[in-house]
């Protein structure tokens, strides 16, 4: 008997039936990396005082910064949408009777708490 | 078959272990009706192109599991799978990913069945119930948490859909795991402390990154997905309880 | 022989951590990228809205603290955990037990920083 053939995995994670799922999802995580550095930053800048979290906040005006924050937030939306997107099935089933709540109602019932908190997050930020 | 009057190209990734070191692909023209589906054109052209050509299936109505193969890269049902959806082709059809490729579209299964005895895949009691009680009884509710987990046909479409069984054939893998889940939620089933370990391992839900495939290619809609990471929670919960002796399948 | 299925694996610990991570930074990570790193860069929002007295004030204060120290140091466990098995995706199988530590270690770090420095504020 000649062997079995192995099919070698390759860069299965460029692969479309993978890629938008999944690999760009897990993408995301440099992102939210970058961010959380962000914010460490500014946490010390803030400790260190007002001079140093004028200069903070002068370095978030820099061009470069500013279209890293929208790479940030573009990964961050879609780290959202996605989150909720699997979330139905990272909790415990729900069950109405004999019939199992609908996978789709529990991600809307995410996304409407999503869009509520960042609302009201924005409003209370803008209103200084 | 229904011979048709369109035409569609089908490529075939052969494999003949006794010639060749790896697959090549081959391109056969068959014709087809509106209601050919792609098992249909397999066996047209075993009947009438090329009679070398090994594939598995049975039942031809989605429901024995043995016909599965990658359609364009997308692990399905060839029975369940219409030519009329890919015109004007051509198509390309491969093994199932994943699994030792044996003779062209046929694959060892055994990465799934070798481990299956290990999910415990019967109902377990603490106390057989005797003849005489008469039967289990079960509320359509009780029967309803495992409905679509034991609508599982193993045809395997998940396996050839997860990267980490690609990469690791040690994992469980989604309907094996799914398996287990479809014992556990069983009202008359006794015996989840006995499947724990399957659980808990590394090589049991913790292998799983949710990629998500397998729900998506699972013919019978099972979501082997949610089964898996549902009992993540379970896992972590027995993980940490454990130390209150509340938790169940201690191996450590 | 069938396989055998254990040991337990310990992954339940950081796997938690990067559930909570992941629920924080879906709900919350897009309006705060927003606000503070593009709205507020940009003037767009009322004049002293990020002003050093109103963040100490809001930072400063335990509220404040116990909503920033879980929050950013989640954002690392959660971003670890992926950016770790994100490295065996890109077949990296080898010395695994080496970057398991290094990546979550990293995560442990950052949040002892964060959590020393919300301390001085
Ligand atoms: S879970 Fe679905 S895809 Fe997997 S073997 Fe069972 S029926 Fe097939
Ligand atoms: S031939 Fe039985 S499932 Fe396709």
């Amino acid at each position: 008997m000649k062997a079995h053939y192995q099919r070698p995995m390759g860069r299965w994670y460029l692969r479309p039936f993978y890629l938008f799922v999944y690999t760009l999802r897990e993408l995301t995580a440099v992102f939210v990396l970058l961010y959380a550095l962000v914010l460490l930053a500014g946490l010390a800048a803030l400790a260190a005082g007002p001079e140093a979290w004028a200069g903070y906040r002068q370095a978030l005006t820099h061009p470069l910064s500013i279209g890293l924050h929208v790479l940030i937030l573009v990964a961050a939306l879609y780290n959202s949408i996605t989150w909720f997107m699997v979330a139905p099935k990272a909790m415990p089933a729900v069950f109405i009777g004999t019939r199992p709540l609908p996978g789709l109602l529990i991600t809307l019932a995410h996304i409407v708490v999503f869009a509520i908190i960042s609302v009201v997050t924005v409003v209370l930020a803008g209103a200084g | 078959m229904n011979r048709g009057n369109r035409q569609i190209d089908i490529l075939i990734s052969r494999y003949d272990p006794e010639r060749d070191d790896q697959p090549r692909t081959e391109r056969y023209t068959v014709p087809y009706a509106h209601d050919s589906s792609v098992l249909d054109a397999l066996l047209y052209i075993k009947d009438h192109l090329d009679g070398s050509l090994s594939f598995r299936w049975s039942c031809r109505m989605a429901i024995c599991g043995s016909c599965g193969k990658m359609i364009n890269g997308v692990p399905s049902l060839s029975c369940k799978t219409f030519l009329r959806d890919y015109a004007p082709g051509p198509l390309y059809i491969e093994a199932l990913h994943h699994f030792p490729v044996i003779k062209d579209l046929v694959v060892d299964q055994a990465g799934f069945f070798d481990k299956l005895p290990e999910s415990r895949p019967w109902l377990i009691r603490d106390q057989e119930r005797a003849l005489a009680d008469g039967p289990h009884r079960q509320s359509p509710r009780q029967r309803a948490r495992f409905a679509s987990t034991s609508a599982c046909i193993n045809c395997l479409l998940c396996y050839a859909a997860c990267p980490q069984y690609g990469m690791k054939p040690d994992f469980a893998g989604p309907a094996l795991l799914a398996l287990v889940e479809r014992y556990n939620a069983d009202s008359r089933d006794q015996g989840k402390a006995e499947r724990m370990p399957m659980i808990n391992a590394e090589d049991g839900v913790w292998s799983c990154t949710l990629v998500g495939n397998c729900s998506a290619v699972c013919p019978k809609d099972v979501d082997p997905a949610a089964a898996i990471n549902r009992n993540k929670l379970e896992s972590a919960k027995d993980y940490f309880l454990r130390f209150l002796k509340i938790g169940s399948g201690g191996a450590e | 022989m069938a396989k055998q299925y254990k040991p337990r694996s310990h992954e339940p610990v950081v796997w938690l951590l990067f559930a909570a991570g992941g629920m924080a930074a879906a709900m919350l990570m897009p309006a705060l990228v927003l606000i503070t790193g593009i709205a507020a860069p940009l003037g767009l929002l009322a004049e002293d809205s990020l002003n050093y007295e109103r963040v100490i004030g809001m930072l400063g204060s335990p509220v404040g603290k116990l909503v920033a120290f879980p929050f950013i140091s989640l954002l690392f466990w959660h971003a670890m955990h992926r950016i770790f098995h994100g490295l065996h995706d890109l077949g990296i199988h080898a010395g695994l037990g080496y970057y398991r530590v290094l990546c979550y270690g990293f995560a442990l770090l950052a949040t002892l920083l964060t959590a020393g420095i919300l301390f001085l504020i």
